[in-house]
């Protein structure tokens, strides 16, 4: 279900042909289409110079998920789930009601655990998820403020429309988390951190 | 409070009188560059408050060989193992050495905040017991992914935490962060060349009085192999400065070379205070924590 509505959105979208997609050196496993091969894609009728201008998002690519690795695949699911979460929240934070948004956020803390273990689609994939899970856990709880439920959005849309990210571009966005106020430190670094630091 | 721990970002406290100037020692350049906590903040925050700081080629050569080492090692157990308590095993055989101990109290803050994320993981995966290998798998991942990123800015930014690079030295190579087809992080070397031509060892042979008044300071200290070698290294500069000095020995100079080298009107700053101000002290300059 939440697939669904996850592509719902995207549904009109022109499937593009053109264009490079950012890649980490990952596994990305294809699974032959089951089914009629092309249904789920539409042609593209835009004029090429066009096309060079805009983006290729990974949704855009990824509509037939039976053809994705299941990393990939439950990855893209999540990842769906986790943006309706903080949609949810960032319209309940908006409507002055923080604790239906604190709720959506209870509900994405385990999604972006369970992301965590599609970490094999790449090390920017992952390494974004990581930093998220730790910002929630460092956060204690406390409820976020608006500037907060932007910049995680933001960490999410960017992995929906490159869940491939190279680990360069997921450093820069891990960053853009840290700007926001949020530490990505994993639980109980310091003490590591005191000891090789030495 | 002696004048080597003054204030940092006090203006009066230049010899010279004019505004100090920030002479970053390699704990300070490692904690700003590697660390996010509260450790890494001040010292980042420290070297921010001067208008103008300066880090010898030196500490990039020791925070390469020392402090930046060491995190790829942690970060290529982590890949190796691929299992969080393996990696602990390893981490403890090592601290079992007495240049690298990890307190007990920190290895159990550590192994418990790792606890926490487990429990969090086998509830929001809904597994039974302590999810096994998957998991263990699962909190290597995080702690090595943070240590990639952590070690990849650091290298990255090296030479932008200070204002000026100064003390060139030819005989020390840089070199790139490469990253292994298996993941694992290296460096085609972490030392200088063998039989490479010490430009440390050039600079203080020109400075033997200076150096003959840390003999002294260094032979006063408590006696620990770190002061030993530090001792014997200085006595070759200054006994036998025409005989070939090893990188071994380079290294062994240690705080020496930044006591040596500060300009007069810098702040020699580091988080070792306890080394460095006697140091410093000698030879009327300044040391202070951030």
């Amino acid at each position: 279900m939440a697939a669904q509505a996850f592509y719902s959105e995207r549904r009109e979208t022109v499937v593009r042909a053109k264009g490079r997609v950012a890649t980490d050196d990952s596994l990305r496993q294809t699974r032959a289409p089951s089914g009629s091969a092309g249904a789920t894609g539409r042609v593209n009728f835009e004029p090429s110079a066009r096309l060079a201008q805009q983006p290729i998002l990974a949704s855009d690519l990824y509509v037939d998920l039976d053809a994705l690795s299941p990393a990939l695949a439950r990855g893209m699911i999540l990842l769906g789930q986790a943006l309706i979460c903080i949609s949810e929240a960032s319209q309940a934070a908006r409507q002055q009601d923080p604790m239906t948004a604190d709720l959506y956020i209870q509900t994405l803390r385990p999604t972006l655990r369970r992301l965590f273990m599609c970490r094999e689609i790449g090390d920017g994939f992952a390494a974004l998820i990581d930093a998220l899970i730790s910002a929630f856990e460092n956060n204690h709880g406390l409820p976020l403020d608006s500037s907060h439920l932007s910049a995680v959005q933001a960490a999410l849309l960017k992995l929906r429309d490159q869940p491939f990210l190279a680990f360069s571009a997921a450093a820069r966005a891990i960053e853009d988390l840290e700007r926001a106020g949020f530490s990505t430190e994993p639980p109980g670094f310091e003490h590591f951190a005191d000891w090789l630091t030495a | 409070m002696p004048d080597s721990q003054q204030n940092p970002q006090d203006s009066n406290t230049s010899p010279t009188g004019s505004p100090p100037k920030a002479y970053l020692d390699t704990t300070v350049v490692a904690n700003a560059l590697l660390r996010s906590d509260a450790t890494g903040k001040r010292c980042a925050d420290a070297i921010k408050k001067f208008a103008y700081s300066e880090m010898p080629e030196y500490a990039l050569k020791e925070f390469k060989s020392g402090p930046l080492k060491a995190w790829v090692w942690a970060h290529n157990k982590l890949n190796e193992t691929k299992s969080w308590a393996d990696t602990l095993k390893a981490v403890n055989a090592i601290s079992a050495t007495p240049q690298r101990n990890f307190s007990a109290t920190a290895r159990q803050g550590l192994q418990q905040a790792a606890e926490a994320d487990r429990d969090a993981f086998v509830t929001a995966l809904g597994l039974a017991a302590d999810g096994g290998t998957p998991i263990d798998r699962a909190l290597a991942d995080r702690y090595r992914l943070y240590f990639r990123r952590k070690i990849t800015l650091a290298w990255q930014r090296r030479r932008t935490i200070a204002t000026d690079i100064s003390m060139p030295l030819g005989c020390f190579i840089e070199g790139d962060l490469l990253v292994l087809n298996g993941g694992n992080l290296a460096f085609e070397r972490y030392s200088c060349p063998r039989n490479a031509d010490c430009d440390v060892f050039k600079l203080l042979t020109k400075l033997q009085n200076d150096v003959s008044r840390l003999m002294d300071v260094v032979k006063a200290q408590p006696e620990k192999p770190e002061n030993t070698r530090r001792y014997q290294a200085l006595r070759h500069i200054h006994r036998t400065p025409n005989r070939p000095f090893s990188d071994s020995q380079c290294r062994s100079l240690g705080d020496a070379v930044f006591a040596l080298a500060a300009p007069p009107d810098s702040v020699i700053l580091t988080t070792n205070i306890k080394d460095h101000a006697p140091l410093a002290g000698a030879l009327g300059k300044i040391a202070a924590e951030p």
